[in-house]
């Protein structure tokens, strides 16, 4: 036996109580400082700790974690920690808390001094980017939606229409039609110059043929000779009544094309109203029918109670934990040595670990909650009653109370129900809640009823309750939107939101949804019609100052040219009448003279005849 | 290097008149903590004893980093025994109460490879302690001589590099002795 082992051996153990008895807390209290700052990536305070092995107690005066990304802000901090665990258990290897309380949670708290940790080297940039906060995506996912509203398609004037220009087919065309009738006029000026000295000679043909006096024409010759003189000068004005139809014709057609043109230009007229109208078009009908879901979801996410901050507040924590786990697990691809299996037998005495109660209080400015947790352990089968919780708390002069039982004794059969009752809450700048609806002040007084049902095999369920009432509203009632929601808020005494969430699906309603759709759907189509009609009563104008010059050269030129195209054909006409006149004279006269000599020779022949007999 | 060291220390002791039952139980102890894994309680307590007991501590120190690798290698094997021991149904009861006991939990026994280790070691405990003995006194009466007659040792300690370590070590020791 060698002795003197003994004395190290006692050393140690003597040692190991002194520490105990001396230096234990403090370690564990840096250790604890140690691994809350490495998880945390800020500065934490531990005071307070005792520890006592023998009663099996833990004891933590405060914890107090500073924000990483806002080091003179505190993440989190606690009161009075207080576990206790039989050591009966720990030396059986289970962990069973008896009792556990932290009084006073509180977030957010100012600090005095900086909490960033001092760093010996600069850590890379994905250490310092700040956990993104759910909050922020949340956020994103609210975005507004895309409502022209009535009041901008009534701004709609001739800047807009010139900065649209581009698109519009009939300035182009009009611009196009007013070139064109100076290209007409041109054109035309010189022909009916052209067509005027042709005119001049046929009138001195037809002065002409005039001085022929027909009455005179009494033999055969003279006859030949008026017919000669009457020939050639109706080719003269054959000639010109030709040129006249010719330019006639042409001048037909060209107004004709310049009659086109100006169809063109209201057909192009239309068509880019059309372009204009599908631009100030409002879709009518599908915006409300989200209506509720936008709202609850606002107010839900933005000012059910300031508790989805605390909600966040745990998840940023949990997030940011679970980032410095990433950190750590990331290295490392080990190979294991094989350490065999554990064989499994029954616990009879205790579970691997057993939270029989756990107390929480939170207590804040605005807020104050407590809350317990019953029979929280692992090998649920073996226990005779399910894990529950509750937390009550008072904020303002509103309440809530959670509470909630988890049955999960029947291996595959869990089932867990959780009910939440917020009650009086005073609903406080919610004003932003609706991502489209102006909103400079929503107040009133509203109670939540949320139910969630997870029955064993099926999908879980939340029927959620929200009843909101003593609604005070305020905001830019000009805008269409927000002045339809403003008016049917005031004439509901209380707004009542329901709906089911089941597999992550949920449907809501509200009382105010049929009445609102079919306002917003009335008002909205009335208004767009009269902020239309406006439009149409700019880009007419518009629009129509293009046409007006176009038409008006248009016009110009042909009026200006039809009367004397009509002037030209006419006095055409009537020298080729003058001409045909005096055809037929010549031609009757010729007839006369023939008949008279026939005359001549019948008598004649007729004495004849009388002396033959 | 502390190894190095035990391994002189046990050479040392090996060609000495230390008590050959000493070298055995140290070189048996060893042997026992060198397979049973360092995790399970009752490990500690067999260190305890070694270091109690009047066992050869060096030899202890040196089988255990040779077995430590053997029983790295044997692992599958103390698995299965490990296994077919805690699953036998007879003992289910037994190991249940064992399970409830205050501080067994900690010697892991319900560990396969543990139970394994352990029980080859307890079986082999006394069988290896008389061998071990055997050996040491079957080196020390024909064995150390004769070895230290042959070409090949001879040789062998002429080597500049083992004289150095020698060397080295010696005045470490006398060094550390002046101390």
């Amino acid at each position: 036996m060698r002795w003197k082992f003994f004395i190290p051996i006692a050393v140690i153990f003597g040692g190991l109580a002194a520490f105990y008895a001396f230096g234990m807390d403090a370690v564990a209290a840096k250790g604890m400082e140690k691994v809350l700052a490495t998880i945390f990536n800020a500065r934490a305070e531990v005071t307070g700790v005792d520890i006592s092995l023998i009663k099996g107690r833990v004891k933590i005066g405060r914890i107090i974690v500073a924000d990483a990304d806002n080091p003179m802000f505190n993440l989190f901090e606690s009161g009075r920690m207080v576990m206790d665990t039989p050591v009966k258990a720990l030396l059986m290897q289970r962990l069973v808390i008896e009792e556990a309380s932290i009084k006073d949670v509180s977030w957010g708290a100012p600090r005095k001094t900086s909490g960033a940790l001092k760093k010996d080297k600069p850590e890379g940039e994905a250490a310092k980017k700040p956990v993104k906060k759910v909050s922020a995506e949340k956020e994103g996912a609210a975005e507004s939606k895309p409502l022209l509203a009535a009041a901008d398609v009534k701004l709609v004037g001739a800047d807009y229409f010139e900065n649209q220009k581009v698109m519009f087919k009939s300035p182009k065309l009009a611009e196009e039609a007013t070139a064109k009738a100076d290209e007409l006029k041109n054109k035309w000026e010189p022909k009916l110059d052209e067509v005027s000295v042709q005119l001049k000679q046929a009138e001195a043909a037809a002065g002409e043929i005039k001085k022929i006096d027909t009455s005179r024409l009494e033999t055969a010759g003279e006859i030949a000779s008026a017919l000669k003189i009457l020939r050639d000068n109706s080719k003269v004005i054959k000639t010109a009544v030709d040129s006249a139809n010719n330019v006639k014709k042409e001048f037909d057609a060209d107004t004709k094309a310049v009659q086109k043109l100006k169809n063109d230009i209201s057909a192009a007229r239309e068509a880019d109203w059309r372009l204009v109208s599908a631009q100030l078009n409002v879709p009518v009908g599908t915006q409300f029918q989200s209506f509720t879901q936008d709202m609850l979801s606002g107010i839900l996410h933005k000012k059910a109670g300031s508790f989805a901050q605390y909600i966040e507040k745990g998840v940023e924590v949990m997030a940011k934990m679970k980032e410095q786990e990433k950190k750590k697990a990331t290295p490392k691809p080990k190979k294991e040595k094989f350490k065999g299996r554990d064989v499994v037998f029954k616990s009879m005495l205790f579970p691997k670990f057993h939270l029989k109660h756990a107390e929480i209080s939170v207590k804040k400015e605005e807020l104050s909650l407590e809350g317990e947790l019953v029979n929280f352990r692992t090998s649920p089968e073996k226990s005779e009653k399910p894990a529950t919780f509750r937390l009550e708390g008072r904020q303002n002069r509103g309440g809530i109370k959670i509470s909630g039982v988890i049955d999960n004794r029947t291996p595959g059969g869990e089932k867990s129900k959780v009910f939440f009752r917020g009650i009086d809450f005073p609903l406080e700048g919610a004003s932003g809640s609706i991502p489209y609806v102006k909103l400079n002040d929503f107040n009133g007084i509203y109670n939540v009823d949320l139910d969630y049902f997870a029955p064993a095999g099926a999908k879980a369920e939340v029927n959620l309750n929200i009843r909101i009432r003593d609604m005070k509203v305020s905001g830019d009632e000009k805008d269409l939107v927000t002045g339809l929601v403003i008016d049917a808020i005031r004439a509901t005494p209380e707004l009542v939101i329901e709906g089911t969430i089941t597999g992550g699906a949920g449907k809501f309603s509200s009382n105010l949804d049929n009445v609102l759709s079919k306002k917003v759907k009335e008002r909205i189509s009335a208004e767009i019609a009269a902020s239309q009609k406006k439009a149409r009563e700019s880009f007419d104008a518009y629009i129509g100052g293009y046409e007006k010059t176009a038409f008006a050269s248009l016009d110009a030129f042909k009026d200006s040219y039809e009367s004397k195209i009509k002037g030209v054909s006419g006095k055409a006409q009537s020298y080729d009448k003058v001409a045909d006149s005096y055809e037929k004279q010549i031609e009757d006269r010729k007839k006369e003279i023939r008949d008279k000599e026939a005359d001549k020779v019948k008598d004649k022949a007729k004495g004849l005849f009388k002396k033959l007999r | 290097m502390p190894l190095i060291k035990y391994f002189f220390k046990f050479l040392k002791a090996l060609n000495s008149n230390a008590g050959a039952g000493q070298v055995a139980l140290g070189m048996t102890f060893g042997m026992i903590l060198g397979i049973i894994p360092v995790s399970a309680l009752h490990w500690w307590l067999i260190l305890v004893l070694m270091y109690v007991l009047n066992s050869n501590l060096a030899a202890g120190a040196v089988f255990m980093a040779v077995f430590k690798l053997a029983g790295m290698a044997l692992a599958p094997v103390f698995d299965s025994v490990g296994y077919a021991v805690l699953t036998t149904p007879g003992l289910e009861f037994f190991f249940t109460e064992l399970y409830n006991m205050p501080i067994v939990p900690f010697s892991r026994y319900y560990n396969t490879v543990v139970m394994g280790a352990t029980l080859i070691s307890l079986i082999l405990f006394v069988p290896a302690f008389f061998v071990f003995r055997l050996m040491v006194k079957g080196y020390r009466a024909g064995v150390r001589d004769k070895l230290a007659e042959t070409r090949i040792f001879k040789t062998f300690m002429k080597l500049p590099l083992v004289g150095k370590i020698v060397k080295l070590y010696n005045k470490a020791n006398s060094v550390g002795d002046a101390l």
